[in-house]
């Protein structure tokens, strides 16, 4: 468009409206990118606060006595927030914290048995004898936007005062029949899972250990495990050769079948009895465990070729049988006494007479909803749908071809039965007992979910038909192709049935399976089958499941754990009372068999422990827990096994003044060699007791802080009996620490910038009282105790008992300004402190 | 269409015009003004954040060489808060001092001195008892103005060290 040179107009309404609307775009669009910047600076500044928190949180574990950093044996385990992850943690030494700044932070801690093990840390089970290595896991949560975030902090925490370990075990670890070395065999003493060491390529290992008695289990993936009883001298080297022998293997197969559901098994349309009367019936078979209610609840549809109707129909029936049992059957039929096939048959159900013959052409025929060739018409083709009455959903189908007519069934399991001329008049159509084809004394279950595969036919009738007082064993039923295949024998790994041959079945092998007697679990789904007693005598045998034993008939909701408990020779335990194995609460407690050992446990789906003897029950034997093991459905988690030893219990009681309790001390149980074998905490009474120890002399000693002392300091105990408990002494702590807690406010507002709290048994003079400097020269006097405020404007002092003198409080809030600062400072008088306990409410305002 | 593309505006557009660019104006002002502002709190509590962090990096990793018997806490002159000193000499022999003075964090080393941050609102450095020197806590609030004298102070909660020597 040509510009007209004499144009002098301005812009137009128009064109500063379009102008005005474009800038606004503009606008809209750059506001709109502020929350993207907005939210990009709020994850940042979240992610920088919950790395401060868990970093804080590591510094304030790891400044704690060595003792005091425990380990829990039953952590808990938050699988909500990341599943299928799942966040373990402790709730009883280091519960869970919220901490809201901003955002809520949830902080989980968890603490673990660590050893380092041919240079890998491995994670041991928190049973496990002090190693003086620990694994702190501190996890922060965060919601941001609806979507939970998650910090992980790990960090290892190794013990000052670990004693070295003198005595060193070595050797190799061999194939018994070829003396090859087998690289990955683990060695441990039983007696401390820390103690122990993995094979490398050239088969060796190297234990360092303290001096004394032990059993040595060495064990690789494969073989039988040994154990050997040895005894060491401090500065000793001992060769300990373990030359382990390979398991024997044979296999394991089967034929697993479904049978979950009802099954049309024999269709009849037309036969003459000796009345003249033209009958008809269908039969079902129950190839299920459980009976199912018919009367009422189970239905029958016909339909005729779609050119001949186009609608399925529902065909009214009169009740006479209510149920239908397991293996048993049920005749349908238009008449209430069935004769065929040289048998008579009560009728359990019967075509009602209001079936319409608008619906059924040749109803008025004698009752005959199911048309045969010989009627004419082009009749002979159909189909059955046996259905369920209160959601109208199909349980089975069966459609036949009248192929001359080019009539094909009107609905069918994936291929119609093909006929020519259809069904005709003293037909039948008969199920399939098993892929080898009808018989007459099985009971007729075979679906492979296909019409054409399932069913064959007689002309005259020759299977008589059967009513629900007949049952018949089932051989067969659905193909289980897919299931999983597992056993307990710890070596071998899962198979799957896959399908074979026309018509087709399921089958599977599962190979490498240890000699011995296993369970065996195959599941399909949420079907399933346990079998406990699977017995592999000797290496090449083969089991294989019995055709009725390998119905997939049990719901499964859950898995499985097995593995076997041992004592420290090896043998089973039985006294005083076999060994209880508990998966805390992810299902019910078990027995371990108490001539074998095994066990197995029936387990929710998700993270579990496992604790082998909870409680001491049997007192003579310690208790193990195992590390978390993640078990899902239908699933066996086998090898979960426990060496438990013999041992007692050491008791005491920890006072401040000889009467009144201190809670919140460590103690630690040393034995003769200085190594520690277990830490507790006295609880709220002052009393702690110590997990099952093996029998010998032990050392009991509070683990104190500088400055605080226990009278006795340490005590020697000599547990002898197994299952007893020793009482070791009443300590006396003296210098124990205690708190003082408060708030810092101005103006009735807390102060969030920081306020500093000095504690001391002296007066300070000045104007404000001044603190005086410290260095260590300074060591010797009085002490001073000083912390500052956080900030919500609150504050917790650690400081030592102390009841006379009494303590003065000094509080200062300093406002710099340019190159100086004023400072704010108030002070409270004749605060006590008693050990364990916290003076609260030493407020300060201004 | 020729005819009316030769005519200027006239008042009475004019009028609306401006009528609705001032309307506009007045609403978008406030929200520019908002948005502006968040923007730099923002931008202000991260450069806190940051300047925190990389405060609290020097004074640890140089504190936890020091030497246990060297350490001395107390104030850089009578105007300045208590305990808001610490001089110690590193394993190497180097003698460190940090201090505030007013709102600045010094750090000194024999004669330079080098500001580590200018906007500091709180610091103190102290032991979690004087009879064990081991563990020394560092507490420090860094706080910044923003204009309308509107302050955002953040707390970089203290980190405890732990000297080794």
């Amino acid at each position: 468009m040509a510009i007209n040179p004499n144009r002098r107009a301005g812009v137009t309404l128009l064109e500063l409206m379009m102008a005005m609307a474009l800038v606004t775009i503009g606008v809209v669009g750059m506001m709109g990118s502020f929350k993207y910047i907005q939210q990009a600076i709020q994850a940042s500044k979240n992610r920088t606060l919950a790395s401060n928190l868990a970093q804080e949180k590591m510094q304030i574990l790891k400044q704690k006595n060595y003792y005091q950093v425990l380990v829990t044996s039953d952590p808990a385990h938050n699988t909500a927030d990341f599943a299928p992850e799942s966040i373990d943690y402790d709730t009883g030494y280091f519960p869970p914290e919220d901490i809201t700044a901003g955002v809520v932070y949830k902080l989980y801690t968890l603490v673990q048995v660590a050893r380092e093990d041919s240079g890998t840390i491995v994670i041991l089970s928190p049973a496990t004898p002090d190693t003086g290595l620990r694994l702190i896991t501190v996890t922060v949560v965060w919601s941001q936007g609806g979507f939970k975030k998650k910090l992980r902090l790990r960090s290892l925490l190794a013990n000052p005062d670990t004693v070295m370990a003198n005595a060193v075990f070595n050797g190799l670890v061999r194939n018994s029949a070829t003396l090859a070395v087998i690289n990955g065999a683990l060695v441990n003493a039983a007696e401390n899972m820390g103690w122990r060491d993995t094979t490398g390529a050239d088969g060796t290992y190297s234990i360092s250990l303290s001096p004394g008695n032990f059993t040595l289990v060495a064990s690789a993936n494969g073989y039988y495990t040994e154990l050997r009883t040895v005894s060491i001298a401090a500065n000793a080297t001992q060769t300990q050769n373990f030359d382990l022998v390979k398991i024997a293997t044979g296999t394991v197969t089967g034929y697993p079948w479904l049978a979950d559901h009802l099954v049309i098994s024999q269709i009849v349309g037309s036969t003459i009895n000796t009345s003249g009367y033209d009958q008809e019936y269908v039969e079902i078979f129950n190839p299920t465990t459980f009976t199912w209610t018919v009367n009422g609840a189970i239905g029958l549809k016909f339909q005729r070729p779609v050119m001949d109707d186009p609608v399925k129909r529902t065909i009214q029936i009169n009740y006479l049988a209510a149920s239908i049992p397991s293996l048993g059957f049920y005749l349908f039929s238009n008449v209430n006494t069935v004769t065929a096939g040289g048998v008579s048959r009560t009728a359990d159900a019967v075509w009602a007479n209001t079936n319409p013959v608008s619906d059924f052409p040749y109803f008025g025929t004698q009752n005959n909803i199911i048309p045969v060739s010989d009627q004419g018409g082009g009749e002979g083709g159909g189909a059955l749908e046996l259905y369920r009455i209160s959601d109208g959903s199909r349980v089975d189908a069966v459609g036949w071809d009248k192929n001359d007519a080019a009539k094909s069934a009107p609905f069918y399991e994936t291929d119609g039965y093909d006929q020519n001329i259809g069904l005709s008049r003293k037909e039948q159509y008969v199920r399939f007992a098993s892929t080898s084809g009808i018989s007459g004394s099985f009971g007729p279950a075979y679906d492979s979910n296909n019409n054409n595969a399932d069913f064959g036919e007689y002309n005259p009738i020759s299977i008589a038909p059967s009513d629900s007082g007949i049952t018949k064993t089932a051989v067969s039923g659905t193909p289980a192709a897919g299931a999983v295949i597992s056993c307990s024998d710890g070596l071998s790994s899962s198979a799957e049935a896959a399908l074979y041959g026309n018509p087709p079945y399921a089958y599977f092998s599962l190979v490498d399976v240890a000699t011995g007697a296993w369970t065996v679990l195959i599941t399909s789904g949420i079907y399933g089958i346990q079998n406990d007693t699977v017995t592999i005598p000797a290496a090449g045998s083969v089991y294989t499941f019995a055709s009725t034993t390998s119905f997939l008939t049990q719901e499964f909701t859950q898995g499985i754990i097995t593995g076997k408990v041992l004592n420290a020779l090896g043998a089973a335990i039985s006294a005083p009372s076999a060994i209880v194995l508990s998966p805390g609460g992810a299902g019910n407690d078990t027995y371990a068999n108490a001539s074998t050992g095994r066990y197995t446990l029936r387990v929710g789906s998700g993270p579990v422990d496992v604790t082998a003897n909870p409680g001491n029950a049997n007192p003579n034997y310690v208790s193990i827990s195992s590390l978390t093991i993640t078990v899902e459905t239908g699933q066996v988690r086998s090898g979960v096994d426990f060496i438990l030893y013999q041992g007692g219990r050491i008791s005491g009681f920890i006072t401040r003044d000889g009467i009144n309790a201190l809670p919140g001390v460590a103690v630690a149980v040393l034995d003769s060699n200085g190594a520690s074998r277990d830490q507790q905490v006295t609880g709220s009474d002052g009393r702690f007791i110590t997990i099952n120890l093996s029998t010998g002399a032990y050392t009991v000693e509070p683990a104190l802080g500088s400055r605080e002392s226990a009278s006795p300091s340490t005590t020697t105990v000599t547990l002898t009996t197994p299952g007893v408990i020793v009482f070791s002494s009443t300590f006396t702590v003296s210098g124990a620490m205690g708190y003082i807690s408060g708030s810092v406010t101005f103006g009735g507002q807390p102060i969030k910038t920081g306020v500093l709290i000095v504690v001391t048994t002296t007066t300070l003079t000045g104007t404000p009282p001044a603190p005086p400097t410290l260095s260590s020269a300074t060591l010797t006097g009085p002490p001073f105790y000083m912390v500052s405020s956080i900030e919500t404007g609150a504050y917790l002092a650690e400081v030592r008992n102390s009841t006379s003198p009494r303590y003065n409080v000094y509080a200062y809030y300093p406002t710099p300004s340019g190159a100086t600062a004023t400072i704010l400072s108030s002070a409270a008088a004749n605060i006590s402190v008693i050990a364990g306990q916290t003076t609260t409410g030493v407020n300060f305002s201004w | 269409m020729v005819a009316f593309s030769r005519r200027g505006v006239t008042l009475t557009e004019m009028m609306v015009v401006v009528a609705i660019m001032s309307v506009v104006f007045v609403i978008a002002a406030p929200m520019f003004l908002q948005v502006n502002r968040t923007f730099i709190m923002n931008r202000t509590r991260v450069e806190m954040q940051q300047e925190a962090r990389a405060v609290m990096y020097v004074i640890t990793r140089t504190l936890r060489q020091a030497r246990a018997s060297t350490v001395t806490i107390n104030r850089a002159a009578v105007d300045q808060p208590f305990y808001s000193r610490i001089s110690f000499t590193k394993q190497q022999g180097e003698t460190l001092i940090f201090q505030q003075e007013g709102v600045n964090l010094y750090q000194v080393i024999g004669t330079g001195k080098r500001a580590l941050s200018k906007n500091l609102r709180y610091l103190a450095f102290t032991f979690t008892r004087s009879d064990e020197m081991g563990i020394i806590s560092v507490s420090f609030t860094l706080e910044k103005n923003i204009f309308e004298g509107r302050k955002k102070a953040l707390h970089m909660a203290s980190e405890k060290v732990r000297i080794m020597n």
